[in-house]
């Protein structure tokens, strides 16, 4: 058993895990909250790369770029939702999937036009491009786990945000039953209008962040975002707590899949066997685990109750 | 009556039977002015037509959003691919082959999917669908990302001979034309009227009896067989089989064509592939990068014209 | 045959027993017994929130009890999907308004009969063109006056007519028992007369379980009445005693003094 291999893997598979729940707590909360389906969220991963890269590749600076992409995305959410979104919320789901896919086409397109078919690569200031130590003989990348950290930091900020604030106990409230708030006096527009941008801006966090290891490309969102829909869609529609543990389980299992699943099937088949059916069935596992687990609880493990 | 299936020759019976007779003519008119180009655009209109009117069945008569369809046109592709890859041309072979194995993906996630309502719905077709793509693109053996190509179309024992254009052509449109009858009659008969039912107000269909999870799933299945047909229809015509045909975007615009041409109509999918692909070719004549253009487009009609081409039919002839 | 009509009077057509229901700590249905025979009619009534609607749920079957039986005609259906009840005879209309707006109104009737005459797996024949189901249609539509309504679209309808609807279609199924839930809801003077005698004339051949609100109905039609409270059952039996009980004016009207001479429009 190499433990060395385990562990980095298992840090590999937190890392994707926190990445993921950045993208979905956005998701899920505006899903939660206005049940509008924004397929476009991954568009907005990939707006908050391209500004990060493009501010970085200007001013020579990560950090500047990272600083500068995060209001730069909150902005193009806004925009989203006041001009698109907002006039769908009374339409039925088709009509939301429908428009956030013609945004996709878009924004895919748009960005293209801008800067081109290549990709675009951020180079890491010298203190994050290195490896740190964690045990004797176990290497890992800083960025990686500056990545971890951030993401865990959002998370508990998030966490706190919504169980001890007053926008939070809204938001909550909201997730629970949308009509109420109306009632009671809320600028139910207002809230909508920030939750969405928020949740923009958590997805170009997690794009800005990926930058530096996968480049900032053209569709770079579209297949993240399928797995943070089936992230949302196992924690439970609205969850933000449902988010987290699904997205860090999907995390781990897609990660360790991929890392182990030929070496566990050689356990079990002859090897070229389980080389050939290894790639395909680790690139299954995750939506497996989705079919199994709405096969016990169709809302998702995490569903807010009024749902 | 609400359902014009037996409504007289109005506005919309006319640009049906007008719209297959202009498919029927086509190959000889093309013959004549020397423009084979034509015959392949109405070739891949009418492949794609064949997949809307299959997800025309369940999403416009069943209210079943499925954004995975597309997955249903890559399985039929590769059932025809994969057996050439091995030798293997025998259209008896092939086509049964597409339409069971779409038909089967069709129950094993129908199963798991229609225990869903609503948004969950969609999405998790949509990662059902991913999960068929990935798993193809992980197959090296069939060539992963890059796809297989295929030398000879499907043989029938020298019925027809597929290499001919004309042929494929035919094949194609006859498909096309039995599968609009095909659906029509489902959609009229008792099990259609369960479906449409379902749509309407599933909780009093099933207090009065009808146990619509089954019904759903059943129409699923067919939905999905068809699209099977339209993916084996469509490899045979592009030789070029590849995991992209049934990336999530395929699905989107898929899609997009049902609703256009006007979800619940009969005819609405075949005009709604024409319409996109005649969409697609025109604007990406002017720019390479035409998605800028048809992305707000789709949102302009999602937004201001949602009975699609068939409901402006229908305020024409009211 | 006399041995199958005694049967069918010592053996309740519902037998609802220990029925429990709560949601999020909130009790909606508390240790519950009730009993409706073939050719009587059995009315609930209650307080807004007693948790009538609730009950119909439960034995639709739409909502799971938390603990308790049901069951109909002697077979145990606690656990049945609300699609197998209706095979079994059990039939519902819905206090809101529920039917299939994109269809006509014969068509809607006649999706209760298919759904009863044999199965829907045909594929072929269009189903317009049954005439049997056509019949039993226009045979329902006729018991609540709605025969001449056929063609039109179901969803443009008055009021009245769609309740006069839900009882059409809770009738096409051919059901043994009737489970309906404030039939006259939102119903006019002259409509609610109507809808009374429509609803008397079924009690011969069902076992009717009825929710209403309009007390003239209720006294009017029931042979037996159960008054809802929070979920308990705080009195029941033929409607002369449940007029005059204390405990059912205290309920209704308040701590409003004892002689009140027997009113008991809510």
């Amino acid at each position: 058993m190499d433990w060395t291999l385990l562990v980095i893997q298992m840090l590999n598979g937190l890392q994707l895990g926190v990445l993921l729940f950045l993208l979905a707590a956005g998701l899920t909360l505006v899903f939660g909250i206005m049940d509008f389906i924004n397929l476009a969220h991954g568009s907005l991963y990939m707006v908050g790369a391209y500004f990060c890269a493009t501010i970085a590749d200007i001013s020579g600076s990560f950090l500047l770029g990272v600083l500068a992409a995060l209001p730069l995305t909150f902005a193009v959410g806004l925009a989203v939702e006041l001009l698109v979104v907002r006039k769908l919320y009374a339409r039925d789901h088709l009509d939301h999937v429908l428009a956030t896919f013609g945004l996709i086409l878009f924004f895919d397109a748009a960005t293209q036009l801008i800067w081109g078919p290549e990709g675009i690569s951020i180079a890491l200031p010298a203190f994050l491009d290195g490896r740190v130590s964690l045990a004797p003989g176990i290497e890992f990348p800083t960025y990686r786990l500056v990545i971890i950290m951030v993401g865990l930091t959002v998370a508990a900020s998030l966490a706190y945000v919504v169980s001890a604030t007053r926008i939070g106990a809204l938001i909550r409230a909201g997730a629970a039953n949308r009509r109420m708030l109306g009632a009671l006096g809320v600028d139910v527009n207002r809230l909508f209008t920030v939750v969405f941008a928020a949740g923009a801006t958590l997805a170009g966090l997690a794009g800005l962040m990926m930058a530096p290891i996968t480049e900032a490309y053209v569709g770079m969102g579209n297949s993240i975002l399928i797995v943070t829909l089936v992230v949302i869609i196992i924690g439970g529609i609205g969850s933000v707590r449902g988010a987290f543990i699904a997205a860090l389980l999907v995390g781990m299992i897609d990660t360790m899949g991929r890392a182990f699943l030929d070496s566990a099937m050689k356990l079990v088949l002859s090897a070229q066997n389980a080389e050939t059916a290894a790639p395909a069935l680790s690139a299954m596992l995750i939506y497996i685990l989705m079919a199994v687990i709405l096969a016990v609880r169709p809302q998702g493990l995490f569903a807010p109750k009024g749902r | 009556m609400t359902m014009s299936l037996r409504s007289p020759v109005s506005l919309r019976s006319a640009v049906t039977l007008g719209g297959l007779a202009a498919f029927a003519i086509l190959p000889p008119l093309a013959e004549l002015f020397d423009q084979p180009y034509y015959l392949d655009i109405a070739m891949r209109m009418m492949c794609l037509a064949i997949a809307a009117v299959s997800l025309n069945l369940i999403l416009g008569f069943g209210g079943m959003v499925s954004f995975g369809h597309a997955a249903f046109i890559g399985i039929g592709a590769y059932a025809v691919g994969i057996p050439a890859y091995y030798g293997e041309y025998s259209g008896f072979i092939q086509i049964p082959l597409a339409m069971g194995a779409a038909g089967l993906f069709a129950l094993i996630t129908g199963a798991v999917c229609l225990r869903t309502r609503g948004v969950y719905f969609i999405m998790i077709t949509l990662a059902f669908a991913q999960m068929a793509f990935f798993a193809l693109v992980s197959i090296e053996e069939y060539g992963g990302d890059d796809g297989l190509i295929i030398e000879t179309r499907s043989e029938f024992a020298g019925l027809i001979d597929l290499e001919q254009p004309a042929s494929l052509y035919y094949l194609i449109l006859v498909a096309l034309i039995g599968s609009l009858y095909l659906v029509r009659r489902i959609v009229a008969s008792r099990f259609g009227r369960v479906i449409r039912c379902t749509k309407s107000n599933d909780e009093r269909a099933q207090a009065i009896g009808f146990d619509t999870y089954r019904y759903r799933l059943i129409c699923y299945v067919i939905s999905g067989a068809l699209c099977g047909l339209a993916g084996a229809l469509l490899g045979n015509f592009t030789g070029f089989i590849s995991p992209d045909m049934m990336d999530w975007t395929r699905s989107g615009e898929l899609i997009f064509m049902v609703v256009l041409g006007g979800a619940g109509s009969l005819f609405g999918p075949v005009l709604g592939a024409a319409t996109f692909l005649i969409l697609e070719e025109v604007l990406s004549s002017w720019t390479l990068h035409w998605q800028v253009i048809f992305g707000p487009l789709l949102i302009l009609m999602v937004l201001y014209g949602r009975g699609g081409i068939d409901g402006f039919l229908r305020s024409r002839h009211a | 045959m006399p041995e199958t009509q005694i049967d069918s009077k010592i053996e309740p057509l519902i037998a609802v027993r220990g029925l429990c229901k709560s949601f999020d700590g909130i009790i909606a249905t508390d240790h519950l017994d009730l009993t409706v025979r073939r050719g009587e009619i059995h009315a609930v009534i209650g307080p807004n929130g007693a948790g009538k609607t609730t009950l119909i749920n439960q034995i639709s079957g739409i909502l799971r009890a938390d603990a308790g039986t049901i069951s109909l005609a002697g077979h145990d259906i606690t656990a049945m999907a609300p699609h197998g009840r209706s095979r079994l005879g059990l039939a519902r209309s819905f206090q809101i308004t529920s039917i299939f707006s994109d269809f006509s109104v014969l068509e809607n009737v006649a999706l209760c009969v298919q759904a009863q005459r044999g199965h829907s797996y045909r594929f072929w024949r269009p189903a317009a063109a049954e005439s049997a189901l056509n019949a039993g249609a226009l045979e329902a539509l006729e018991r609540v006056g709605l025969a001449q309504r056929g063609g039109d679209n179901a969803g443009h309808m008055s009021h009245g007519e769609h309740r006069q609807l839900e009882i059409a279609m809770a009738l096409a199924t051919n059901p043994s028992a009737l489970l309906l839930d404030e039939p006259m809801a939102g119903m006019g003077r002259q409509e609610s007369i109507r809808m009374v005698e429509i609803i008397r004339a079924l009690r011969a051949d069902h076992g009717i379980l009825l929710i209403e609100h309009d007390m003239d109905a209720v006294f009017a039609l029931a042979d037996r009445i159960t008054v809802l409270v929070h979920g308990r059952a705080i009195a029941s039996g033929p409607p002369d005693e449940i007029r005059t009980d204390r405990e059912v004016e205290r309920a209704y009207l308040g701590d409003a003094g004892p002689d009140r001479g027997g009113q008991a429009d809510g």
